[in-house]
């Protein structure tokens, strides 16, 4: 009996300090699934928020401007002017399933510092979701139906999520925002995204990713083509099943090799106050596709792909690397984390300047390739 | 923790010390006890050494008479009472032996007297008759349901097949149904009961107490239990409890179930009902005791324990693989009927952002124009839900049946197509429904039902936090029970790997040698140690 009571009195104090008293009926909620953010003529912000139609998108064949509407309002802050939604919204605004942000490049361009913090201070916002940047209103990209009555932020990150395939683009999450931010030497990279006019005349506009934004620190420096893209996917680790595109140099056959499995090693080096950095990529592929130039059958050689391989990938590295240091002046590949690991007193010197002391690096780059196997049609190894 | 963990590695020892003492005491030292001792000549003597043997059973009968040669002997037939044809013994034996012999002459009785073996011959009209001498014979032909005829100064009992025929009032065990295995259930005889555990267990050390409760009721009640197997204090412990009830009447065998349980005034019962022979069989040799009551089909099993109500009795009919897999979807079914309700409504009204997103959208599409709050739903559609279930079992079979399908039609189409319900609470309560029968034993799952809808009331107004908190009552209150004494969330807590072996999982019959060391005292031993097939060397 006397613990009876003691259990329901810790009960009735739990109950009273609890902090999830936050009864809300599902159908209530206009769960927001993108939000996009800019900045009026007048300085002020403008928040645009994509709302889910539950009860469209649970219909046997959904309409396509039906499964969501755009909501749109003003305010001094981010937060006041996603509050200042609750004044045109149908729904209390629920933003743990927001799955998207898409940033206009103008605020981009003056740091991202200031409309990251509310989104991490919220509870019910997730880390996990995507950042775009956006040269155009991110409303104009929000609002582009498709055919098939999915949410165009469920598209972008469907998109987001193949990014392994051709590897060309990387998405950062919020988490990596956040510690991008939060971290003066990191320099962010997420990707542009594009609304492109439609293949024929009866489809819609399409969301295109075409190229991935480097950021300087949290400020947009530049977009980069899907050649660096690869590049820094390739450096960073994140090369995951893209194409490499080459000629072979024998005979001019056209050969794609379809990496399977790619892993980079950073060593730092620092002497004499200089940087060093060798960059070891290994890669192991197959020749997924071969348009010959001759009409008769004829022999591969795998060694001379594999060096030409070799070859194709330090130039694009080299490429990549070569633009970073002179034209953006950036280290977007965050190369200084693994100096920071291995010379942590001398980088506490440099931070300050790191994109300088980048910039004048000595960075050499070697790359180990291993053709697994040739396609697998007839002919292999003999097309 | 640490005390907790020395604790039982102790345990774990002495399970391996008691593997190896075990060894060198074989399972059927009483058999060998009486294979020496042969019968005399006195009937007195045999009379009493076969008592001595099952003489502890009520329905062990002796009846004497006298056959009339010159001059007469003294005669007993040994049987068992629930076990033989009382006409059978009539016309086949007494008769003859007494009415029938004093029809022949002076002289032929006289020499009858002294030839017993041609008084045998000539008086019995039974169609088998055999003689034996050995007591361990004797007693296998008694408790087989033949009657035994012991002669003075013959030193031979002459079995003679007087049992029951086949007996056709078994009943179809119609809450436990097996697929594979016998199609046979208690009836509402107390003696054909008995005669059933009897034919599945033909042991000497089988044991049948009698009782009578109630003052004016005088109802029968047999005691059954293994006396070298089953704990005696426990024995003891139901004995002083039976004692205990005093009453005027008892009319079914549950009201006795309500007197003996150790903690009355709980919501969940601690003791087992069956209405299978085999089920019951196989309890008495796992060291219970059975409670039979007359005119009741339900046998009540002590102790038990929580895994009984998962075990079904198919799952020792069937390949160890499946039945630990259907013995999962108990497990499944009990967790599920007890939270998924209180789930559906915490995480529709307090945590949406624990569902992924389109599934949170697909929940909010099919509540949108709902009326009700998610709980009240919830709880209308459960309580519709026990209502036809309740209708369905009181109504005659065809009338059940057009009561579940209007109940399906209204509540499932109709209630949703007007928008007064979800399809989502609609799924739900259905699983639950469906979780709700994979549990073989209802008593255990009737008390989950009740639970279940506590457990929506606290998800409602806590939410997850309010499912943890009742889960957590829930179980403090699973393990503070005791059946007799035997903690009732055994082999969980404690935890007894032994015993998960055979009441968690299903491991395959060699595998699972020893009785439970929580219920039996002393004799563990079931099956000898070395009964996995191997390949011949």
């Amino acid at each position: 009996m006397k613990q009876l009571k003691l259990l329901s009195l810790l009960l009735v104090i739990t109950l009273l300090s609890t902090a999830c008293w936050s009864r809300r009926e599902i159908e209530n909620l206009g769960f927001v699934m993108g939000i996009g953010i800019s900045k009026t003529e007048e300085g002020l912000y403008s928040v645009v928020a994509q709302v889910a139609n539950p009860s469209a998108v649970v219909a046997e064949s959904p309409e396509q401007r039906a499964v969501y509407s755009i909501l749109r309002s003003e305010g001094l802050t981010f937060f006041d002017a996603i509050r200042n939604l609750s004044m045109v919204a149908a729904r209390r605004l629920y933003i743990a399933h927001v799955n998207v942000l898409i940033v206009d490049d103008s605020i981009a361009k003056e740091g991202l510092s200031d409309i990251v913090g509310f989104l991490v201070q919220d509870m019910e916002a997730r880390l996990e979701l995507d950042v775009f940047i956006s040269e155009i209103p991110p409303e104009v990209i929000l609002d582009t139906p498709n055919t098939l009555g999915v949410i165009p932020a469920i598209v972008l990150t469907t998109i987001a999520d193949n990014y392994g395939a051709n590897s060309k683009i990387y998405v950062a999450d919020l988490h990596e925002t956040v510690e991008a931010v939060n971290n003066p030497v990191i320099n962010y990279v997420t990707t542009l995204v594009e609304k492109i006019p439609p293949p024929s005349d009866k489809e819609p506009p399409q969301i295109r990713f075409n190229k991935l934004a480097i950021f300087d620190n949290d400020k947009l420096k530049a977009y980069l083509d899907y050649e660096e893209g690869q590049a820094f996917n390739l450096i960073t680790n994140r090369f995951k099943n893209g194409l490499i595109a080459f000629e072979y140099a024998t005979n001019d056959d056209e050969i794609i090799i379809e990496v399977l499995e790619s892993s980079s090693k950073i060593t730092p080096g620092f002497s004499n106050g200089k940087v060093t950095f060798d960059i070891e990529i290994t890669i192991e592929g197959n020749i997924a596709e071969r348009q010959s130039k001759l009409d008769f059958p004829h022999q591969l050689d795998v060694g001379v792909v594999q060096e030409q391989l070799n070859k194709v990938i330090e130039d694009k590295l080299y490429k990549a690397i070569a633009n970073a240091q002179q034209v953006y002046v950036v280290d977007y590949f965050n190369l200084s984390k693994n100096f920071y690991r291995k010379f942590p007193k001398e980088f506490k010197e440099l931070q300050d300047n790191w994109n300088q002391h980048f910039s004048k690096a000595d960075i050499s780059v070697k790359a180990e390739s291993s053709i697994t196997h040739s396609a697998l049609n007839l002919n292999r190894g003999r097309i | 923790m640490l005390r907790y963990f020395n604790n039982f590695i102790k345990k774990i020892k002495n399970l391996t010390i008691k593997n190896y003492s075990t060894n060198e005491d074989p399972l059927f030292i009483p058999e060998e006890n009486y294979t020496s001792s042969v019968l005399s000549n006195k009937l007195d003597s045999n009379v009493t050494l076969i008592k001595t043997y099952l003489g502890h059973s009520v329905d062990l009968k002796v009846r004497s008479f006298l056959i009339p040669t010159v001059p007469s002997i003294g005669a007993s037939v040994v049987f068992l009472d629930t076990m033989v044809e009382d006409q059978l013994l009539e016309s086949s034996v007494i008769a003859p032996l007494t009415t029938g012999l004093s029809l022949h002459s002076e002289d032929e009785r006289a020499s009858l007297s002294i030839h017993i073996d041609s008084l045998i011959e000539k008086a019995l009209s039974n169609s088998l008759v055999n003689s034996y001498e050995n007591v361990t014979d004797v007693i296998d032909q008694i408790l087989l349901g033949q009657g035994i005829l012991l002669i003075d100064n013959y030193s031979k009992g002459i079995s003679i097949k007087i049992n029951r025929g086949p007996l056709r009032d078994f009943a179809e065990p119609k809450t436990e149904k097996v697929i594979k295995g016998p199609q046979q259930g208690f009836v509402e005889d107390i003696d054909v009961n008995v005669s059933m555990i009897r034919k599945k267990i033909k042991s000497s050390n089988l044991v049948v107490n009698q009782c009578k409760i109630g003052k004016e009721s005088r109802s029968e009640l047999r005691v059954i239990y293994l006396n070298n197997i089953a704990d005696s204090s426990i024995v003891e412990e139901l004995f002083q409890r039976l004692d205990r009830i005093n009453i005027d009447g008892l009319i079914n065998s549950s009201s006795i179930e309500e007197c003996l349980t150790d903690s009355p005034s709980n919501l969940f019962q601690t003791t087992f009902c069956t209405e299978r022979p085999d089920r019951t069989a196989s309890l008495l040799l796992e060291g219970r005791i059975a409670l039979l009551f007359d005119g009741s089909p339900i046998v009540i099993i002590v102790p038990s324990i929580i895994s009984d109500f998962f075990i079904s009795t198919e799952d020792y009919y069937q390949n160890p693989y499946f039945a630990t897999f259907s013995r999962f979807i108990g497990y499944i079914g009990a967790f599920m009927l007890t939270f998924f309700p209180s789930i559906y409504i915490a995480i529709t009204t307090f945590h949406q952002e624990v569902l992924p997103t389109r599934l949170a959208l697909t929940i909010a599409g099919a509540r949108s124009g709902v009326p009700f709050p998610a709980f009240l739903e919830a709880l209308l559609m459960e309580i519709a839900f026990e209502s036809l279930r309740q209708a369905g079992t009181r109504l005659p079979t065809h009338v059940g049946q057009a009561v579940s399908i209007v109940g399906a039609l209204i509540i499932g189409q109709a209630a949703v197509e007007a928008g007064l319900v979800s399809s989502a609470v609609v799924i739900v309560v259905a699983i639950t429904a469906i979780f709700s029968f994979t549990i073989p034993y209802t008593n255990f799952s009737l008390s989950l039902r009740l639970t279940r809808f506590f457990m929506m009331a606290l998800a409602a107004t806590l939410g997850i936090y309010g499912i943890m908190t009742g889960a957590f009552m829930l179980a403090l209150n699973l393990i503070s029970l005791r059946s007799f004494g035997v903690p009732f969330m055994v082999p969980f807590a404690p935890l007894s790997l032994q015993d998960l072996k055979d009441w968690f999982v299903r491991f395959p019959q060699w595998s699972i040698t020893k009785r439970s060391s929580h219920i039996v005292k002393g004799n563990n031993s079931r099956k000898s140690r070395n009964m996995k097939p191997n390949p011949p060397n």
